[in-house]
C-alpha cells in the first residue's frame, strides 16, 4: 500500500468522523458543544453579514463535499492501482521462472557436450587397448603351441605312469577282493553265531516257560492232590490232608468262641474262679456255633442211664461194651446217647479256602 | 415294565434291613395263608465267604483291601451287611451306621458326602441319601440272583418309613429308590405296616379282637427309633374300616440305647476296679451285657449274670475282664430309665443329659419312652374327638419280646386310662416282632391291589406354610409369621386341592425363604385356615430357600399374585404349586434337604 493511499484513507476517515461528530453534536444538542457551534455561527453571521455568511457557508459546504469526494476518489483509484501492480508482480515471477528454466537447459546442453567428448576419448582408448590385446594374443598363440608340444611329451610320460598305477591298482583290487571275501565269511559266521545265540535264548525262555508251566502244573497237581487228599480225608480221614471245612470250622470256633486260644493257653497257674469265669463265655459262644451252624442231634432219644434195646449191632451207630452176646437183640444201659451231625451250615467260600490260616494276626493302628 | 410276579415289602430299618415277599395271586381270601416269605439276602462275611441271611444289617464298611466276592459286585468300594456290622467295633471310622437317622437331621445337608460322620479326610465318604440307595441296590442285586426272570424293579415294592418322617425325608426315600433303579415304589409307615402284619395273621383274629369305635395305639420301638401311631376302627356299609388318625414325632431312641446303657454300666464297674476298657471292649461289653440282660429277663430265678469280655490277645483267659450285672440293675436302668412311671400329662424332660448321646445325630435327650408316649397321647385330645385314650395296643419291635417291658408299658398305660375313668386297653398279640414290618409291607402290596382291608391314612401330620403378615415395618423386628394350613392331617393320598378365594404374593427372581411347619396336635385346623399365632403346638420342619424364576414380563423381586395348589401324591409325598390367576405360569415349591442357616 502506497503512502498516497494511507494519506487519502486518513483524510477521508478523519473528515468523515468530523462530519458525523459535528452533525451528531449539533443535532443531538449535546451541551456545551451545540451551544458553542451556535455561538460561532451566530457570531459569524454578525461579523460577515447575513448574505455573505450564507454564501460562505454554501461555499464551505461545496469545498467540504469536494474534499470528501477527492479523498474517496484517491482511495478507489489507488485500490485499482494496487490490483494491477499485483498482477504485474505475478507475471514477472512467471517470467523469472521461465528464465531460470532456460538457464538450466543451457547448462544441461553444456554437460551433454562434455560427456560426448569424454565418450569419444574413451572410444579411442578402447581401440588402442584392442590393438594391444591382439598383439598379445598373437604372442600367446605361439607360446601355446610351444606348451602344446611340451604337454604332449608330458602326456606320454603320464600314460606310462598310469599304466604302472593300473597294474598296481589291479594288484590292490585282487587283494581287496580277497579281504572282502574273508569279511563276508566272517559275517556269515557271525550271523550263524547270532542265530545260534537267539535260538539258545529262545530255548532258554521256552525252558523257563516250561518250567513255569511245570510249576503251575505242579501247583495244580499239588492242589488237585490236596483236593483229592481232602476228598479222601472227607471220606477216610488221615494224616496228610485237611478238608477245607476243617479249616472253616476251626476258624469259626476261634472267631465266635475263641476256642483255639482257650485250648492253647497255659492255664496251670490260674485259679479256678478266673478260669471258670472266662470259660463260661467261651463255652456259651462256641455252643452258639453248634446251634446255628453245626447242627447236632442225639442218636438215641432215650435218657442216659435208662435201659435200651437194639435189634442189630451196627458198629457205625453203636459202641457195645461189657458182656456183649454173639447175636442180638442187645439190651443194656444207655451210657452216652451219641451225636450225629444233621446239618453243617457253613458260609459259602467264593474261591475256596486259600491258606492254612485259621485266625488272622490282628494289628490295631492308633 | 414286565408283569409283576411278587408283592415285596422292604423294612429299611435303622439297624437292620429286611425284605419279605409273597407270590401274587396266591392270596385271594383273608383267611387263607398269605404265602409270605422272608428273603435271605446274600451278603459278604469275612475270609471271602458269603452267606444268605434274613437280615441285611444296615451297616456300610469301606473295604480294607478285602476283595469283593459277591457275584454281582464290580469292585465296589463298600461292603454292606453282616461283615460291616461285625467290623463296627474294630474300624468304627470306616463304618456308616444309622444312615436312616441322618435323613431326618435338618442340621446337615443330607445330599452331601458326610458319612461316616467325623471320619478322616482321606477316607471315601457318601451322603445319607446314597447310603439308603446302596441298601436298596444291594437288595435289588441279591434279588436278581434268586429271581433272574423277575427283577425287583418290576415287582410291586413297598418300602417302610418311620411314621414321623417329614415330607422331605419321605421324598428322599423315593429319590434313593430311583437312584437304585426302583422307579416306582410305595411308601408305608412302619406302625401301619406292623398293624397290617397283625391283620394278615392267619385266622384273622383282628375281627374278634377289635370292634367299631376302637382306637388302637401302635408302639414300634425299633433299634434306633420309636414311633407311635393311632388307628381308628370305624364302620362303613356294614364293613369295618381302618383309619390312621395320628402319628408321633421323630424320636431317636430305641433298643440299641438299652444295650449301650448296659455296656456303660459294665464299663463303669470295671473301671471302678481300675481296669482299662478299650473302645473295642466297650462294644464287646455291649454284646455281653445284652446276653446277660436276656438271661436275667428270661430266668426269674437268676439274681445276677456275669459279663465277661475276653482278652484281645491270644491269652484269652488271663486278660479277660469280668464283672456282674444284677437283676436290680437291669430293672433300675432299663425299666426305670426307659419305661419309668409317669403321669398322663407329663412331658419328656428335654434338659436331661444322658451318657451315650452321640454328637450330631439328634438323639432324644429323654430316654423315657413312657414320657414320650404320654406327650403323644395327651396332645391328641384337642379336636372334637378325643383320640388320646386308646382301647387296644399293638406292640412291635424286638424290645417287646421281653415280657418285662411289655407288661410295664401296659401297666402304665392302663394306669392313665383308669385315672381318666376309661376301660383298660387290650393288648393285641402279634406273632413275629422282628419281621412284622416287612411282612406288613408285603401284605400292604396286596391290599393296595384291592385284596384286603386298607388303612386310610393320608397326610401324617398337618402342614403349614409360613406367611409373612403385611404389617408396618418396625426396625429390628421381622414381620411376624402366620401359619397357613396347606395340608390337614389325614388328607388322603392322590388329593389335589386349591385354596379358594385367596391370593398370595409370591416373590420371584430373587432368593426367598419358605418356612414350613407341621403339627400333630392341631386337629381342628382345616385346609386353608390362617393361624395368627405360631405357638409350641407347631414344629418347624424342612424349610426351603429357593429362587423362583421370573418369567417374561416380571422383574426380579416382583411380587406376583398367585393362587396355591396342593397335591398329596399317591406315594404319600406333599407338593405345593403356585399358579398365576390366569394359569399362565406355575412354580413348584420343593422341600429342601438343608435347613436354613
Amino acid at each position: 500500500m502506497g503512502i498516497k493511499r494511507i494519506v487519502a484513507y486518513t483524510i477521508f476517515l478523519s473528515s468523515l468522523i468530523l462530519h458525523i461528530a459535528f452533525i451528531a453534536l449539533v443535532f443531538t444538542e449535546t451541551q456545551p458543544y451545540a451551544n458553542i457551534f451556535a455561538d460561532i455561527f451566530s457570531s459569524l453571521k454578525d461579523i460577515l453579514g447575513y448574505s455573505t455568511y450564507r454564501l460562505s457557508t454554501a461555499l464551505f459546504f461545496i469545498i467540504d463535499l469536494m474534499t470528501l469526494y477527492l479523498a474517496f476518489w484517491v482511495i478507489t483509484d489507488s485500490d485499482e492501482h494496487a490490483k494491477l501492480a499485483e498482477k504485474n508482480k505475478d507475471s514477472q515471477s512467471e517470467l523469472e521462472t521461465l528464465k531460470n528454466k532456460e538457464a538450466e537447459t543451457a547448462q544441461l546442453l553444456l554437460k551433454e557436450k562434455e560427456l560426448t567428448a569424454e565418450k569419444e576419448q574413451k572410444l579411442s582408448e578402447a581401440e588402442d587397448l584392442l590393438s594391444q590385446t591382439k598383439a598379445q594374443l598373437e604372442e600367446k598363440d605361439s607360446e601355446l603351441e610351444e606348451s602344446k608340444s611340451a604337454s604332449e611329451r608330458l602326456q606320454s610320460e603320464t600314460s606310462e605312469l598310469k599304466d604302472k598305477v593300473q597294474n598296481l591298482e589291479a594288484q590292490a583290487e585282487t587283494a581287496e577282493q580277497k579281504t572282502a571275501e574273508a569279511e563276508k565269511a566272517a559275517k556269515a559266521a557271525k550271523k550263524e553265531t547270532d542265530s545260534l545265540k537267539s535260538k539258545l535264548k529262545k530255548s532258554e525262555e521256552e525252558t523257563a516257560e516250561k518250567e513255569e508251566k511245570l510249576k503251575d502244573l505242579l501247583k495244580q497237581l499239588e492242589e488237585a492232590k490236596g483236593e483229592i487228599a481232602s476228598m479222601n480225608a472227607n471220606q477216610k480221614g488221615g494224616t496228610e490232608a485237611v478238608p477245607p471245612a476243617a479249616y472253616q470250622i476251626l476258624y469259626l470256633l476261634q472267631k465266635e468262641g475263641r476256642l483255639i486260644d482257650l485250648l492253647k493257653e497255659d492255664v496251670s497257674d490260674l485259679d479256678d474262679e478266673t478260669l471258670g469265669g472266662a470259660v463260661r463265655t467261651i463255652q456259651e459262644d462256641s455252643r452258639k456255633l453248634f446251634e446255628d451252624r453245626l447242627i447236632l442231634e442225639p442218636l438215641l432219644d432215650e435218657e442216659e442211664g435208662t435201659t435200651v434195646t437194639i435189634e442189630k449191632a451196627d458198629p457205625e451207630l453203636f459202641k457195645l461194651s461189657g458182656k456183649v452176646p454173639a447175636e442180638g437183640p442187645y439190651t443194656g444201659e444207655l451210657i452216652h446217647k451219641g451225636w450225629r451231625l444233621v446239618k453243617c451250615k457253613l458260609p459259602e467260600m467264593a474261591d475256596g479256602w486259600k491258606s492254612n490260616v485259621v485266625a488272622q494276626a490282628e494289628i490295631e493302628i492308633e | 415294565m414286565a408283569k409283576p410276579a411278587y408283592f415285596v415289602g422292604i423294612d429299611l430299618g435303622t439297624t437292620n434291613t429286611v425284605l419279605s415277599y409273597a407270590k401274587i395271586g396266591k392270596q385271594q381270601k383273608e383267611d387263607e395263608k398269605f404265602g409270605l416269605e422272608t428273603f435271605p439276602v446274600l451278603q459278604e462275611l469275612d475270609k471271602g465267604t458269603t452267606e444268605k441271611l434274613k437280615n441285611l444289617p444296615s451297616f456300610i464298611l469301606e473295604r480294607v483291601k478285602e476283595p469283593s466276592v459277591l457275584p454281582w459286585e464290580d469292585n465296589s468300594d463298600f461292603i454292606i451287611g453282616e461283615y460291616a456290622r461285625e467290623r463296627y467295633s474294630d474300624v468304627p471310622e470306616r463304618i456308616i451306621s444309622s444312615a436312616k437317622s441322618w435323613l431326618c437331621n435338618t442340621k446337615v445337608d443330607r445330599k452331601a458326602k458326610i458319612l461316616p460322620w467325623g471320619a478322616s479326610e482321606e477316607l471315601k465318604k457318601i451322603s445319607p441319601l446314597e447310603a439308603m440307595a446302596m441298601f436298596l441296590t444291594h437288595l435289588k442285586n441279591a434279588w436278581l440272583q434268586e429271581f433272574p426272570k423277575n427283577p425287583l424293579e418290576d415287582q410291586l415294592v413297598t418300602v417302610t418309613i418311620p411314621a414321623s418322617f417329614d415330607a422331605a425325608a419321605r421324598n428322599m426315600i423315593t429319590e434313593a429308590a430311583e437312584m437304585s433303579g426302583l422307579k416306582s415304589i410305595t411308601l408305608l409307615e412302619e406302625p401301619q405296616a406292623a398293624f397290617y402284619s397283625w391283620i394278615a395273621q392267619s385266622g384273622s383274629p383282628w375281627r374278634k379282637q377289635t370292634k367299631k369305635g376302637d382306637i388302637v395305639l401302635v408302639v414300634d420301638v425299633g433299634g434306633g427309633t420309636t414311633d407311635f401311631s393311632l388307628i381308628e376302627i370305624g364302620e362303613k356299609n356294614g364293613e369295618l374300616t381302618l383309619e390312621r388318625v395320628a402319628v408321633g414325632n421323630h424320636i431317636l431312641l430305641g433298643g440299641d440305647n438299652m444295650d449301650l446303657t448296659l455296656a456303660y454300666l459294665a464299663k463303669g464297674k470295671l473301671e471302678a476296679k481300675n481296669k482299662k476298657v478299650s473302645q473295642w471292649q466297650t462294644i464287646q461289653l455291649g454284646h455281653q451285657a445284652r446276653k446277660a440282660k436276656e438271661q436275667l429277663l428270661s430266668d426269674e430265678s437268676k439274681k445276677t449274670a456275669s459279663v465277661v469280655v475276653s482278652g484281645r490277645g491270644s491269652s484269652v483267659i488271663r486278660s479277660a475282664l469280668k464283672t456282674d450285672i444284677s437283676r436290680e440293675e437291669i430293672s433300675e436302668l432299663l425299666l426305670e430309665g426307659f419305661f419309668p412311671e409317669c403321669g398322663y400329662d407329663d412331658e419328656p424332660n428335654d434338659e436331661m443329659e444322658i451318657g451315650m448321646r452321640e454328637l450330631n445325630l439328634m438323639y432324644a435327650s429323654d430316654p423315657a419312652i413312657t414320657r414320650h408316649l404320654a406327650k403323644f397321647l395327651h396332645s391328641q385330645n384337642s379336636g372334637s374327638k378325643k383320640y388320646g385314650y386308646p382301647n387296644a395296643v399293638l406292640l412291635n419291635g424286638g424290645v417287646f419280646s421281653s415280657d418285662i417291658f411289655k407288661n410295664r408299658l401296659m401297666e402304665i398305660l392302663n394306669g392313665w386310662l383308669k385315672e381318666a375313668g376309661k376301660e383298660e386297653a387290650r393288648l393285641l398279640e402279634g406273632d413275629d416282632l422282628s419281621y412284622a414290618v416287612s411282612a406288613g409291607a408285603t401284605y400292604f402290596g396286596a391290599v393296595k391291589e384291592g385284596e384286603g382291608l386298607r388303612i386310610r391314612g393320608g397326610v401324617s401330620q398337618s402342614y403349614y406354610l409360613g406367611i409373612e403378615s403385611a404389617l408396618p415395618a418396625v426396625p429390628g423386628h421381622r414381620p411376624s409369621l402366620k401359619a397357613f394350613c396347606v395340608a390337614k392331617q389325614g388328607t388322603e393320598e392322590g388329593t389335589e386341592l386349591e385354596v379358594p378365594n385367596k391370593r398370595f404374593g409370591l416373590v420371584v427372581g430373587k432368593q426367598a425363604e419358605f418356612k414350613f411347619f407341621k403339627s400333630n396336635q392341631r386337629r381342628e385346623d382345616n385346609f386353608g385356615d390362617l393361624i395368627e399365632d405360631i405357638d409350641e403346638t407347631f414344629e418347624t420342619t424342612s424349610s426351603m430357600i429357593v429362587e423362583l424364576p421370573a418369567y417374561e414380563g416380571m422383574e426380579p423381586g416382583d411380587v406376583i399374585d398367585v393362587k396355591l395348589q396342593i397335591l398329596i401324591t399317591e406315594i404319600g409325598t406333599l407338593e405345593v404349586y403356585c399358579t398365576t390367576p390366569d394359569d399362565q405360569h406355575k412354580w413348584k415349591l420343593e422341600f429342601s434337604v438343608r435347613e436354613a442357616a
